[in-house]
């Protein structure tokens, strides 16, 4: 969910992801970089991603990942479940203590 | 050789390995812009990274085709695996291709039988219908006589038709040519309840049987085609058979096979006088069970039919009619040698199973280091378990296609020494998508089962301990050891097994042929006649008789020659009621004997010892008949009294009585294996049409059969001989299917012995290997060359040791499988199983000695520097 998010704001490639990541999350999660790519490619079989080899900045060539509309669909899904699950736990804690 | 690998395979790999390689530069770009230096930089990305090759192993497994191409990648390691170690992987395929194609082979002969059996339209529905008579011994499935046949048709409530018919010859004349050809006297439903329906015309009409003449026929396709020239308009033409005229009148479809062999032509049964004998059996019965009647059901009414007849008759005392179903009459004998064949072939494939097993398992082990290191870089367990499996798969595969092959030819052998059956023809053993089938089977199999615990034990393999090893990179964990040692206990368990049950058949051949039929076998010519219907009038056939034997006699080469009705050891036979004047009969069932027609010279052609008394002679004739009998006859019926001078008659013979006037030695009439039984000989008494020559000659019997050939053409054109050939090769003959098992059998226990010594050297090289530097150090401390090989001796001998125990007692449970098999041994045979072994052993100790001698030539400061 969090590739999604992330490649909803731009288009982006697999580095650009983690460094992304890495800013938001400030290194909390940690994992092997290379696994990311699986991941990646699990989305993109699912149809939640598309690619395209670009250029980037650098001038070299890399394929960057964004989010089709059956995928910011999905994300707004499961963005939303996710809120509901924190909302009912928060409840609980409330009130339990 | 590289597989064809889809372009989009290529796309996709170098894509994905771009993509990464982009990731890890930018990483390394990253960490040197932080001011580490460029091998810093590269260490920290393939930290943060992780390992290149794993990350791509994942990607890959991501792939929708994904497991196509894994598939496709361990098929390329494994045919690479198995190039490169060609000494493993070629026994590996032979060995297989041994035990799949020995298989293959057996299956044919069984699948040629099932094809035959009964291509008749719903063949459980079919029975023969035998006469039993329990409390004479042998005689539990007796043809059947015509008045008890009538009997059955008529009041019997389970069968829809019944049939009856009997093996004939007739002589088809057309111009001036005459020719034998087979058939049948068919009486009543034959063709109803076989369920087959002729081409064209019709069925006989329940008013063209029992005339004294038939008037009318049903021919084959076969013979419609041969000759006849599948004339369209044939039904109503006719055609002489026998000297008699008959107007075709059906033609049977070309599918259909008569039980016994290919018949050509079918005539109604005449009347020829035995009809009103109940005594008198000769035809056999086959039965279509109603629908929706069970076996159990027809079975309850024709015992209750047949008690009703014993109270009528009584000469129906004590009989039973024996409702059997029509595939177990015929083929019966057959399943069992075909069942004997497909358990020896399959311990043969068992064997080989475990020899590819400890063969996989010993590579398994070596490679060890192989896996571990795969594992190490992050392969999963199962992926490698997986490539295992693939190998073995590859290996049974071409061990199949080797096995087909050698089928193959196995399927052409099979055809040439089959022996004349009713159950199999040679052209149906062959290799037919059924058998190919089983061969693919068998392949998968076998991958599995060999390929399995190699994989298994393989995905396990211990990191650490399989990197400690000694440079040689062999492990064998505990558990691994034992099952190698357990398969090859097992293999030569079966081997010994097989080797018992090929020992009792060989003694059961053995005995065979040294049984003495009652005359002398070598140089005897025989020539089996049948004279057209003419001669049935009065004396005629007895001329015949006279005229070819003193033209005959005269020929150089011939020491003797006389006529008979039915040839020793063929089993043809006539059975009749006897009657003896003067001794009251004890016994419940009524006196009978079979009868035969002798002329005078036959005993001394035939070589047949003469017990007391004389043989016939030329002054015996019809008007005062004599008879001979065998001693079976004198033990079953004189009961201890003097036979010379007693009368004896036959149903049959009117008023006539016979003196006996010599007795002679029991000659085995049906067959080798089988109990003579009582026999009488009527001197020239109205010999009838069906008969046999037998000459004794001076030199080779086939150098006088054109001779004996052209003496008959010159009595009477018209009769050509049914057969002619030497008494050699009918002995031959009725031997030939105790010989076709055995020989197989006995192959197989010789492919077995093969493979269990294989197997046992291999056990034995490969611990050696092992035991090497052991070795080294112990003959370094003064241990001498034989001490070595006395080591490796025990070990082997060990190992076929605990084999011979374990088969041993196998065998003794087996052993009462084996009884249906065997002539004049039981199937615990004391010699048997005490030779079986010793072989084993010695074939063991051959294969032990190679590897002992190979321990004790190793140098020792050699091995010891190895490590």
């Amino acid at each position: 969910m969090l590739i999604l998010k992330v490649t909803a704001i731009e288009p982006i490639h697999g580095y650009g992801i983690v460094q992304r990541l890495q800013q938001i999350s400030k290194e909390a999660l940690q994992v092997r970089q290379g696994s990311l790519y699986p991941a990646l490619y699990r989305l993109e079989n699912k149809g939640w991603l598309k690619s395209e080899w670009k250029i980037t900045e650098g001038g070299r060539d890399a394929k960057f990942y964004s989010l089709t509309k059956a995928g910011r669909a999905h994300l707004d899904q499961e963005t939303r479940d996710w809120r509901k699950l924190c909302n009912a736990i928060e409840l609980v804690l409330d009130f339990a203590g | 050789m590289r597989l064809h690998r889809k372009r989009e395979t290529l796309g996709w790999e170098r894509e994905m390995s771009a993509e990464m390689q982009f990731h890890f530069d930018s990483l390394v770009r990253d960490f040197m812009a932080e001011g580490l230096s460029r091998e810093e930089a590269e260490r920290r990305a393939r930290q943060e990274f992780g390992s290149l090759e794993l990350a791509k192993d994942e990607a890959r497994d991501t792939r929708p085709l994904e497991w196509f191409y894994s598939v496709v990648k361990d098929l390329r390691l494994s045919i690479r695996g198995i190039r490169h170690s060609p000494a493993f992987s070629l026994t590996v395929i032979a060995t297989l291709g041994l035990g799949i194609g020995a298989t293959a082979t057996v299956f044919s002969l069984a699948n040629a039988w099932m094809l035959r059996s009964l291509p008749y339209s719903e063949p459980d529905r079919i029975y023969a219908i035998f006469e039993n008579r329990p409390r004479e011994v042998g005689s539990d499935r007796i043809p059947a006589s015509v008045p008890d046949f009538q009997d059955w048709r008529a009041q019997n409530k389970s069968f829809e038709a019944m049939g009856s018919y009997e093996s004939a010859d007739f002589i088809y004349s057309s111009g001036d040519q005459s020719q034998r050809v087979r058939g049948a006297f068919v009486a009543h439903d034959l063709f109803q309840a076989l369920g087959v329906r002729p081409q064209a015309g019709r069925y006989f009409e329940e008013d063209e049987f029992w005339l004294s003449q038939a008037t009318v026929t049903i021919v084959s396709d076969g013979f419609w085609r041969r000759m006849l020239g599948a004339d369209p308009n044939a039904i109503g033409k006719t055609i002489m058979i026998s000297d008699r005229p008959r107007r075709i009148v059906g033609i049977l479809p070309s599918g259909f096979e008569p039980p016994i062999r290919s018949w050509d032509v079918y005539i109604p049964r005449p009347n020829n006088g035995m009809e009103k004998f109940r005594g008198a059996h000769g035809i056999n019965v086959i039965a279509r069970i109603k629908p929706g009647v069970s076996f159990d059901r027809a079975r309850q009414d024709m015992d209750v039919i047949s008690k009703r007849l014993e109270q009528q008759y009584p000469e129906n005392k004590g009989h039973y009619a024996s409702v059997v179903p029509l595939a177990e009459a015929l083929h019966g004998e057959f399943r069992t040698s075909t069942w004997a064949l497909m358990g020896a072939a399959s311990l043969v494939l068992l064997i080989a199973c475990f020899n590819v097993a400890n063969l996989m398992m010993a590579r398994a082990s070596a490679r060890a280091r192989e896996v571990a290191t795969r594992l190490a870089l992050g392969a999963a367990r199962s992926r490698i378990a997986r490539q295992f499996l693939t190998e073995s798969f590859l290996l049974a595969s071409l061990g199949a296609v080797l096995g087909i092959g050698i089928a193959f030819g196995g399927a052409a052998l099979l055809r040439a020494i089959l022996p004349p059956s009713t159950a199999v023809i040679p052209e149906d053993i062959r290799i037919d998508p059924a058998v190919l089938a089983l061969a693919a089977c068998l392949a998968l199999i076998t991958a599995l089962i060999c390929g399995a615990l190699p994989a298994l034990n393989a995905s396990r393999a211990e990191l650490n301990g399989v990197m400690r090893e000694g440079s040689r990179g062999q492990s064998a964990s505990a558990a691994q050891r034992w099952s190698r040692s357990a398969f090859v206990v097992a293999e030569t368990a079966l081997a010994l097994v097989l080797t018992v049950g090929a020992g009792l058949l060989l003694r059961s051949f053995w005995n065979m042929q040294s049984v003495d039929p009652g005359f002398r076998v070598e140089k005897l010519l025989t020539m089996e006649l049948m004279l057209p219907p003419s001669y049935s009038e009065g004396d005629k056939t007895l001329a015949f008789q006279n005229r070819l034997l003193e033209s005959t006699r005269a020929l150089p080469g011939v020491v003797r020659a006389g006529f008979t009705t039915y040839l020793p050891v063929t089993g043809q036979n006539v059975r009749r009621n006897m009657e003896i004047q003067g001794i009251v009969h004890q016994g419940s069932e009524p006196r009978r004997a079979n009868a035969r027609i002798a002329s005078p010279g036959y005993f001394e052609a035939m070589g047949i010892p003469v017990l007391s008394g004389r043989t016939c002679l030329d002054r015996d004739t019809q008007k005062n008949p004599v008879a001979i009998l065998n001693e079976a006859a004198v033990q079953r019926y004189w009961q201890g009294r003097e036979p010379l001078g007693t009368k004896v008659q036959f149903s049959g013979m009117n008023d006539d009585w016979a003196e006996v006037v010599g007795v002679t030695a029991d000659v085995k009439h049906f067959g080798l294996e089988a109990v003579p039984r009582p026999e009488l000989f009527l001197c020239s008494y109205a010999p009838p049409t069906i008969m046999a020559l037998v000459v004794r000659t001076q030199g080779e019997p086939e150098t006088l059969m054109s001779a004996v050939r052209l003496k008959l053409r010159e009595v009477d054109a018209n009769v050509p001989p049914l057969e002619l050939r030497s008494m050699e090769d009918i002995i031959e003959r009725s031997g030939a299917s105790r010989r076709f098992l055995t020989s197989l059998v006995a192959g197989f226990a010789g492919l077995a012995l093969l493979l269990a010594a294989i197997g046992i050297y291999a056990q034995l090289a490969y611990s050696v290997t092992q035991r090497t530097p052991e070795i080294g150090i112990r003959m370094a401390l003064g241990a001498r060359q034989a001490q070595v090989i006395g080591m490796v001796l025990q070990h082997g001998l060990l190992l076929a040791g605990s084999g011979l125990a374990a088969g041993f007692v196998v065998a003794l449970i087996l052993a009462g499988w084996t009884q249906k098999l065997l002539f004049g041994v039981t199937p615990l045979d004391a010699a048997t199983f005490a030779t079986a072994p010793l072989v084993l052993l010695g074939v063991a100790g051959v294969a032990c000695l190679i590897p002992a001698w190979r321990a004790a030539r190793a140098d020792p400061a050699r091995t010891l520097r190895h490590d």
